[in-house]
């Protein structure tokens, strides 16, 4: 009755009760929405927890078989390495010496980075002195 | 993630000796490490996006529905 007042009242409806029933109706929705999906709510986080579960499950075997494929890769990578070594040292000129300052040079500057801090051959520039601290990583076996 | 992948990928041994095809060699060697740490970082993104999408996706499925319909 009230919305057949307000309908009456403020929107100058000759049939308010329209009104009535449109905004009758839309509050049963309501209602019902809320009691139907309110209802649910401990299925609902059930099925949230199982369906996090089963795509935590798949991600990890999405690891696992990325992670292989990549380690595939790298064979690869370490195949090509050698095959390319074996091109290199077998052309013509490759025995040429490099002068021993550009020699050690170029092993002084290696051994700032960080990848070869720590290696064997560049402990003994740190002990000469010279080589900053820190770092990590460190050259492939 | 493999321990190894979060140690980083080592760059390659410094040449063996001083002639040219050691140094050649190694800057080859070294090309071959540093496209395993790119492939890696690839891969690892991939997980993790791929990972993100399937929680998004299971949160989505799981959400309420209007009048259990819509």
């Amino acid at each position: 009755m009230i919305c057949k007042w307000l309908g009456i009242r403020f929107l100058g409806l000759e049939r308010g009760w329209w009104l009535a029933i449109i905004l009758g109706f839309g509050g049963l929705l309501i209602l019902a929405n809320y009691a139907i999906s309110g209802g649910k709510s401990a299925r609902t986080e059930a099925k949230l927890a199982r369906n996090q579960t089963e795509a935590a499950m798949a991600s990890g075997s999405d690891a696992v078989a990325t992670i292989g494929a990549q380690g595939t890769a790298e064979d690869a990578v370490d195949a090509l390495t050698r095959e390319n070594d074996h091109a290199i040292r077998n052309a013509q000129g490759a025995a040429a010496p490099v002068s021993d300052a550009v020699d050690a040079a170029g092993r002084f500057s290696l051994c700032k980075r960080a990848a070869y801090r720590g290696s064997a051959e560049c402990v003994q520039f740190t002990v000469a002195g010279g080589m900053e601290a820190g770092g990590s990583g460190g050259a492939a076996p | 993630m493999p321990a190894e992948w979060k140690r980083g990928v080592p760059g390659a041994p410094l040449p063996d000796g001083n002639a040219a095809g050691d140094w050649i060699a190694f800057g080859d060697a070294q090309t071959g490490q540093l496209d395993k740490a790119n492939d890696r970082y690839v891969a690892g993104v991939g997980i993790i996006e791929r990972c993100e999408a399937r929680d998004r996706e299971a949160v989505k499925k799981t959400r309420r529905k209007f009048l259990g319909l819509f």
